[in-house]
């Protein structure tokens, strides 16, 4: 047991105190962050005005339609509109409970401009079409001298509706598309309300400004202050640590196996300690690695929690489970990643072996949509029960506090999970046995599994 | 394929030599001794790399484990220390039936042997050390006397990638004797050192022997194990070929060919024609040099009398037993076609050139 622990140390070692680790589990994270912050600053500039001509051939007799949409791209009536969205946004990010710098408030508003479709400046042409003159325009379309063409009939405007149709040239952006399709909608449904006697501007602010509800959870300690966000990612974000950590040291367990082989330097280990003891050195090493990042990871994760008093809502109770669930989680990947890595000494050779693993390890994506939306039901209930996955869906499941899951699923996920790993870890250990001693052309995967028989 | 000489160019006969190690006429018995393998066979799918393999190495002994490439050193050596596992039957080491029970008692150096390229060589070898069952008290000091002892006093805390082969090859001889091993099994000890280093290497390895240890060594170098050895095994194709003290193996060998320079250098028919007349010679053949002859005698003949024979026959200026060296004892015993390329190449045909590596 002293030589897995004197194996185990020097992989925790030569991994996790190095600076290439430093730079990848703290700095490089945090990079990430910065460069998202700073592409999406620099996406936020507006955009070239949309120029040129387009027609409208509207089927009512005054061409209310025709007007909607010329009223819409109204470079004046934009701008008066964007003026007064922006006041809007200032005021609703003024009431924002985090405070917001003044980067993250130009970002804000950029979006919210988007949303609306203001962020982009137009200087577009509408004119109104007779139908008869349709297929010049259309014409006009194909040779680009025009934008697009918007053919509107009666029907179109009739409950239940028909389709209008839209051409547009190749070179159409899809947003500017976007834009002109959802103005010919607004301006075909206010053209509704008129003859329904309503008033679309009236209408239009009513619909604008829903209630806002301002959540809050009631518990032992109080009201606290609270909302949805944070519970929808939960589950997940529970989930993707687990995996996250899992096949960090999973992936070190892999280079440092092909360190050793591709230095030829498991003959001398083995001349000291049994392939058993060598694997189990490793996993065990590496697996600390993991566990570095998972409370690495998990204590950033709870003091931003804590920082936006929203740690009340973060099941704590989870938490043990995680460890539990990591080690099986790990134990697992790293017993058939040290199998691959055993089985090859370059990187290159590694890929495709390393393939089954990696198909194994998208599982966990492929079931998270079901697991969330129906956490108590059938299918999240068998996955916590079935091998390899059950981890990550139990840890899913103990993310959503609106569902308890009973103490009983979670300690046979712990059992199937064990078993998984006893299993894996085995066939890996008799692979791993004559694995590290081949060199040449790796084997198949149907070779590495007949390693395995080998006495 | 392996080539089937004609007898005719086997001076020395086709026979292996076995001589038992425990010679029950020759004093008190030996103790208990370092190795024994009984009857050991290991196969690789359909290719037998060792063959109901028998060999004893006696405590204290310093032996040669000689044999053509692919002739199964590197298989038996991985079965003494239980990285490989015999198909049939039994290997002990140090009396145990696994050397897995007695790992920190041995020191290997395999011939797949490589160092962490990243790792200093301090740290490497108090790694190696703290493996052995080595205290992490007293390592520091421990790290350097070796490395002084190897003359690479200044690279503890260099990096093991920056060091030249030969540096490397000397580190991890350090890292396989370090803990004071009883058995020490080094597979090709001095492959890739250069004149000198290999010299350091044999004082070192003499040193050793002189403090007790029992050491086996795998080699090509054959003047180096002619110098070293007090015992030699070979093997070939997985079976063993040789085996003796290596006194008593040139005993078996030397007195097989007699050496003659006649003092005059007359018609070279005449003197052939004289010397074969001799009572116990087989067959007389130039020897390569100009007025050198090599007289083979007959099965069982005494030297001595031979040799006076042939002075009266031919006046001389030198008539000597020629001493065989292990290099022509090897060449003698494995034919070309043993050689482990043909092997590989009957192998690789078959798609298992991977495995040829590994059993090699």
């Amino acid at each position: 047991m002293r030589k897995v622990f004197v194996a185990a140390l020097r992989e925790y070692r030569t991994t996790a105190l190095t600076r290439s680790f430093f730079f990848g589990a703290v700095v490089f994270p945090i990079a990430i962050w910065g460069i998202m912050i700073a592409v999406a600053a620099f996406t936020k500039g507006e955009r070239p005005p949309l120029t040129g001509s387009m027609a409208v051939v509207d089927p009512t007799p005054a061409g209310a339609i025709a007007e909607g949409i010329r009223a819409r791209f109204d470079p004046q009536k934009l701008e008066a509109e964007r003026q007064r969205r922006i006041k809007e946004i200032d005021a609703a990010l003024d009431k924002s409970p985090v405070p917001l710098s003044p980067q993250q408030r130009e970002i804000a508003k950029s979006q919210a401009l988007a949303f609306f479709g203001l962020a982009k400046a137009w200087q577009v042409d509408v004119q109104t079409a007779t139908p008869a003159e349709a297929d010049a325009w259309r014409e006009k379309v194909k040779t680009g001298a025009a934008l697009a063409l918007v053919e509107i009939s009666e029907a179109s405007v009739a409950v239940p509706p028909g389709a209008f149709q839209l051409f547009n040239t190749r070179k159409m952006d899809p947003d500017d598309l976007s834009a002109i399709r959802e103005a010919a909608t607004r301006s075909i449904v206010d053209e509704r309300l008129r003859r329904a006697s309503l008033d679309p501007v009236r209408v239009r602010d009513i619909m604008a400004a829903p209630p806002q509800a301002a959540t809050a959870t009631l518990t032992a300690e109080g009201v606290q202050k609270g909302g949805e966000a944070l519970a929808r990612i939960l589950p997940f974000a529970f989930m993707f640590l687990l995996y996250l950590s899992a096949v960090i040291g999973g992936s070190y367990l892999l280079y440092s196996t092909l360190e050793e082989k591709s230095n030829r330097i498991m003959e001398v280990l083995l001349s000291a300690m049994s392939p058993t003891q060598l694997l189990a050195g490793k996993i065990l090493g590496q697996g600390a690695v993991g566990l570095t990042v998972l409370i690495m990871y998990a204590g950033l994760g709870l003091l931003a929690a804590r920082h936006f008093g929203v740690l009340h809502q973060i099941p704590l109770g989870a938490l043990p489970w995680m460890l539990v669930f990591f080690l099986i989680a790990y134990a697992f990947q790293a017993a058939l990643t040290a199998a691959v890595g055993s089985a090859c000494a370059q990187i290159t050779d590694a890929q495709a072996l390393y393939a089954p693993v990696t198909m194994i390890n998208i599982l966990p994506f492929l079931v998270m949509v079901p697991v969330m939306e129906n956490p108590g039901g059938l299918l999240p209930k068998v996955l916590t029960l079935t091998p390899v996955i059950s981890p990550y869906v139990a840890i899913m499941r103990l993310g959503q506090p609106a569902h308890p899951v009973p103490l009983w699923e979670l300690f046979a996920a712990t059992l199937v999970g064990i078993a998984a790993v006893i299993a894996a870890v085995w066939l890996a250990a008799k692979i791993f046995r004559v694995g590290v001693l081949m060199y040449g052309k790796p084997p198949s995967i149907l070779g590495l599994l007949k390693w395995a028989s080998y006495r | 394929m392996p080539v089937d000489r004609p007898k005719s160019r086997n001076l020395y006969g086709y026979h292996p030599i076995i001589i038992p190690a425990r010679n029950p006429l020759k004093g008190p018995r030996l103790p208990e001794p370092a190795i024994l393998i009984e009857g050991v066979t290991k196969r690789f799918r359909d290719k037998t790399a060792v063959d109901r393999l028998d060999l004893e190495v006696p405590t204290g002994s310093l032996c040669g484990f000689l044999g053509p490439n692919g002739a199964g050193k590197t298989t038996t050596i991985r079965m003494v220390m239980s990285i490989f596992y015999p198909d049939e039957g039994r290997v002990s080491v140090l009396g145990r039936p696994s050397a897995i029970e007695s790992k920190d008692r041995i020191g290997y150096l395999p011939e797949e042997r490589g160092v962490y390229r990243k790792m200093k060589v301090g740290d490497f070898l108090a790694y190696m050390g703290q493996l052995k069952g080595l205290d992490a008290h007293g390592m520091a000091k421990r790290v350097d006397d070796w490395l002084a002892r190897v003359g690479l006093p200044e690279v503890r805390k260099k990096k093991c990638e920056e060091l030249s082969k030969g540096m490397q090859q000397k580190v991890q001889f350090v890292a396989a004797i370090m803990h004071d091993p009883e058995l020490i099994i080094l597979d090709e000890p001095f492959s890739g050192l250069d004149p000198v280093n290999a010299r350091l290497m044999r004082s070192l390895m003499e040193d050793l022997h002189r403090r007790g240890k029992t050491i086996i060594f795998s080699t090509h170098v054959l003047h180096s194990a002619e110098q070293l050895c007090t015992r030699i095994f070979m093997i070939n194709k997985g079976r063993k070929v040789l085996d003796g003290d290596i006194d008593q193996i040139r005993a078996q060998y030397d007195p097989k060919t007699i050496v003659v320079e006649p003092l005059e250098n007359g018609d070279p028919r005449q003197a052939q024609a004289r010397l074969a007349s001799v009572p116990g010679v087989a067959g007389v053949m130039h020897s390569g040099a100009k007025g050198v002859y090599e007289v083979r005698l007959i099965d069982g003949a005494d030297p001595a009398p031979t040799m006076a024979a042939i002075i009266t026959a031919v006046p001389s200026r030198r008539v000597e037993v020629r001493r065989a060296t292990l290099e022509d004892i090897f060449v003698h015993l494995v034919a070309p076609g043993d050689s482990e390329d043909v092997l590989r190449e009957m192998l690789s045909e078959r798609g298992t050139a991977a495995e040829v590596n590994a059993d090699a």
